[in-house]
């Protein structure tokens, strides 16, 4: 407290003299079952959140989070508490955390991108050796050949020809086949060496790339000069009630399918090596949107990937969730979007893909409940790649001796690459954490130059006000590093975040009264936490007592081992599920008999914003 | 004494038995059901003084990070589209060269990386000549080199 408080002291003679002041807030997350068990360290710069996770096989690397997904996911999925420490520092400061922290979370995606495209540049040439070279063609798989009527797309060949030419699109089809005709060419070439991990790598081979690209740009052309129509079980229709279409917003929408009108008749002029792509995305977009102007309802292609999750809504039941929870909350958003519609009428590409998701997610839920199907789901960003196989015409077969050659090439790289990325980002419990990585790209970031070590101290105390190094000590633990956050950078203060059920269990405290904690003190009474299946076999919550905490762990323990027995003869009919939940109860009940507690229970869903 | 040991003991056991949290760990799955707790409409609406939205002024940032390292590291503009068109994917950005943002974003990059005017014509002369979709594209390149020396 006392260096809390020195720390605030000296932030006032900081803010004295260097003048605009922002925050980088490092978060700790507390302790819960489950990933991450013994705690979770980040770093917030307004609205990005940095840290490093653990991805299989074994290794970390930054991940980015929208802010308000981090403490929703943390805080009120997980219930785990969050102590954020808000260091003061100045613009620049700040500035250079947030470049450093970002150029490396891009820098990471292309570095792992290597792989990707070294393995489909092999497989691409197997296939060619095989006399049959192909190759995903992305948003391919959303149209199909069709009468050439369809006005929009006729309106787009139309002022195509006026403004490049009326033999354009069949010129433009001439150079994208001699394109395909001269990938031979490119196997003259040996795969080029790679680029040390931590700068800017090199794309790889580029084969497969290249190949897509002008199988992609026949195809697109194809699209706008013989026409094409959306192929059926590629869109998802919304019901009305969940999206009306009033004049305001079919305004926008014509606006919306204008632009997509001149961005395809753009296109078909760019030289830009991934136009096809664009243009197929764009083409598919204005049927859809075509067709909802026309029909009075929105229609969206269906952008889900061809292998998305599958959730079994049994399974979202044994995990304490409502389908009708999901299915209101993207109701709620899909209204307010159709509000922000009707007066944001100049829309952006992006705006447009974001409704697109959302729409899919929506009908998705409507969807599995309607049918009983699984729900499909995706973890990131839904863009409209469905992808149909298409043979690249590359007219000679290439010697076999020279594929040969590149594919060992091929191999012989990724391998160097695959290892060369464990090697930089292996995870280690101790040297090699969250925790550490966390505060050497702190040190990285505010260092005064990159090339000289010893200026990462001098760096972090004028930046930060202190210096933490990388692997100290026990700091490697997330609530040791805490610490030596509050007690060595420049805290201007700490913002406690309770976990979702305490936040409840507080609210209701001082609405009904000392009933309530009681309530809500057990699983089989409590009215906030639903029975998770992820979730250890345990009784009581002993997150927000003390005194009682041993006493509590002790009848979780002999909750856990009944659970254990009694799942011994269920085990082949639930797949041991009771007896592994029975197990891991009675081990996180072990540390609150020393006044410790680590569980807390989860929630699989949580409003995002119930005041809204 | 005795008491803060044990719960550092017991806390360092915790983290031995899992160690760092998994990257999408199963417990968020209703968050990627319900496509993430940001705001879809929040980030569509303007919001900034000069009427950019939350997601423009994202996917400028990134355009601008990425083009500043690839122009540090010596990447030449022919390499960098293939790079960019993966930044802007990520932003739901097909179409990067219609997007104001895209230009913007790549001169604040080369101005952060510290080009000069002869390199910034280089670029300028690799990437937006002659753009169809007929955005000013290096005066934007020009507007947003400024900023990022500044």
């Amino acid at each position: 407290m006392a260096a809390s408080l020195l720390g605030s002291l000296l932030f006032v003679g900081f803010a004295g003299a260097a003048a605009p002041i922002r925050f980088a807030d490092f978060i700790y997350v507390d302790a819960n079952e489950g990933s991450g068990s013994g705690g979770h360290v980040a770093l917030r710069l307004e609205d990005r959140t940095y840290h490093f996770g653990y991805h299989e096989p074994g290794v970390l690397r930054l991940d980015r989070d929208d802010s308000e997904r981090f403490v929703h996911v943390y805080s009120s999925l997980e219930n785990r508490n969050l102590q954020i420490l808000r260091v003061a520092v100045s613009d620049a400061a700040f500035a250079r955390l947030r470049s450093s922290f970002n150029a490396r979370y891009l820098a990471e995606a292309e570095e792992y991108g290597v792989l990707d495209a070294l393995a489909a540049d092999r497989a691409f040439l197997e296939g060619w050796s095989a006399g049959w070279p192909a190759v995903e063609v992305r948003a391919a798989g959303y149209l199909e050949r069709g009468p050439p009527g369809g006005a929009a797309l006729a309106r787009v060949r139309r002022r195509v020809a006026e403004r490049y030419g009326a033999n354009h699109l069949d010129a433009r089809l001439a150079g994208a086949a001699a394109s395909e005709g001269a990938l031979a060419g490119r196997l003259e070439s040996p795969v080029p060496d790679l680029a040390p991990v931590g700068r800017h790598p090199a794309s790889g081979y580029g084969l497969a790339q290249t190949a897509a690209e002008a199988a992609s740009l026949r195809l697109a052309l194809s699209v706008l000069r013989d026409g094409a129509r959306l192929r059926s079980g590629t869109t998802a229709t919304i019901e009305a009630s969940a999206f009306p279409i009033d004049e305001a917003t079919r305004k926008t929408l014509r606006a919306l399918s204008g632009r997509f009108e001149g961005d395809l008749v753009a296109l078909a002029g760019s030289s830009r090596a991934d136009v096809g792509f664009a243009m197929l995305v764009a083409a598919a977009r204005l049927l859809a949107l075509e067709r909802t102007l026309g029909t009075g309802r929105l229609v969206v292609l269906d952008v889900f990937p061809p292998d998305p999750i599958r959730l079994a809504l049994g399974e979202i039941d044994a995990r304490g969730g409502r389908v009708d929870d999901l299915e209101d909350e993207l109701r709620g958003e899909l209204r307010r979007v159709r509000d922000v519609l009707q007066i944001e009428t100049d829309l952006r590409e992006s705006d447009y893909a974001a409704l697109e998701a959302l729409a899919v997610r929506f009908h998705e839920v409507q969807r599995s409940r309607a049918t009983g199907a699984d729900l499909r789901v995706h973890r990131g960003r839904l863009l409209p790649v469905r992808s149909a196989r298409v043979r690249v015409e590359t007219g000679l077969r290439p010697e076999e001796e020279v594929v040969r050659q590149r594919i060992a090439e091929l191999r012989d790289r990724r391998a160097e690459q695959s290892a060369r990325l464990d090697d930089a980002h292996h995870y280690n419990l101790i040297g090699h954490n969250c925790v550490s990585e966390l505060f050497a790209q702190v040190e990285r970031a505010v260092a005064d130059s990159a090339d000289d070590a010893s200026s990462a101290e001098s760096g972090s105390r004028t930046r930060l006000g202190g210096h933490i190094p990388p692997s100290r000590g026990l700091e490697f633990i997330p609530f040791v590093a805490a610490r030596s956050v509050g007690e060595s950078y420049r805290v201007d203060r700490v913002v406690e975040v309770p976990s979702h059920r305490r936040r409840r269990v507080e609210e209701m405290t001082a609405r009904e009264g000392p009933a309530a904690p009681l309530r809500e003190s057990n699983v089989w009474t409590s009215t906030v936490y639903r029975r998770n299946s992820l979730d250890s076999a345990f009784l009581f919550f002993t997150d927000d007592v003390l005194v009682a905490r041993p006493l509590l762990g002790a009848a979780n323990l002999l909750y856990g081992l009944g659970a254990t027995v009694a799942g011994l003869p269920l085990a082949p009919f639930d797949h041991g599920r009771l007896v592994a939940a029975g197990l891991r109860g009675a081990f996180w009940s072990v540390p609150e008999l020393a006044f410790v507690n680590v569980r807390k229970g989860s929630f699989f869903f949580v409003p995002r914003d119930p005041g809204r | 004494m005795r008491f803060t040991t044990a719960v550092a003991v017991c806390g360092a056991l915790a983290v031995a038995s899992a160690g760092c949290s998994f990257s999408y760990s199963s417990e968020s799955i209703s968050d990627s059901i319900t496509g993430s707790s940001k705001s879809v409409s929040d980030s569509i609406s303007s919001s900034s003084p000069d009427g950019s939205s939350k997601s423009e002024q994202a996917y400028r940032e990134d355009v601008r990070d990425y083009t500043s390292t690839a122009a540090r590291s010596g990447r030449r503009a022919a390499e960098f589209e293939g790079g960019l068109a993966r930044v802007a994917e990520q932003h739901g950005v097909t179409n990067w060269e219609a997007d104001r943002a895209t230009w913007v974003g790549i001169g604040e990059g080369l101005g952060r990386a510290g080009v000069g005017a002869d390199e910034l014509r280089k670029w300028s002369d690799a990437l937006a000549h002659d753009q169809p979709a007929g955005l000013p594209a290096d005066r934007l390149m020009r507007q947003g080199y400024d900023a990022g020396r500044s």
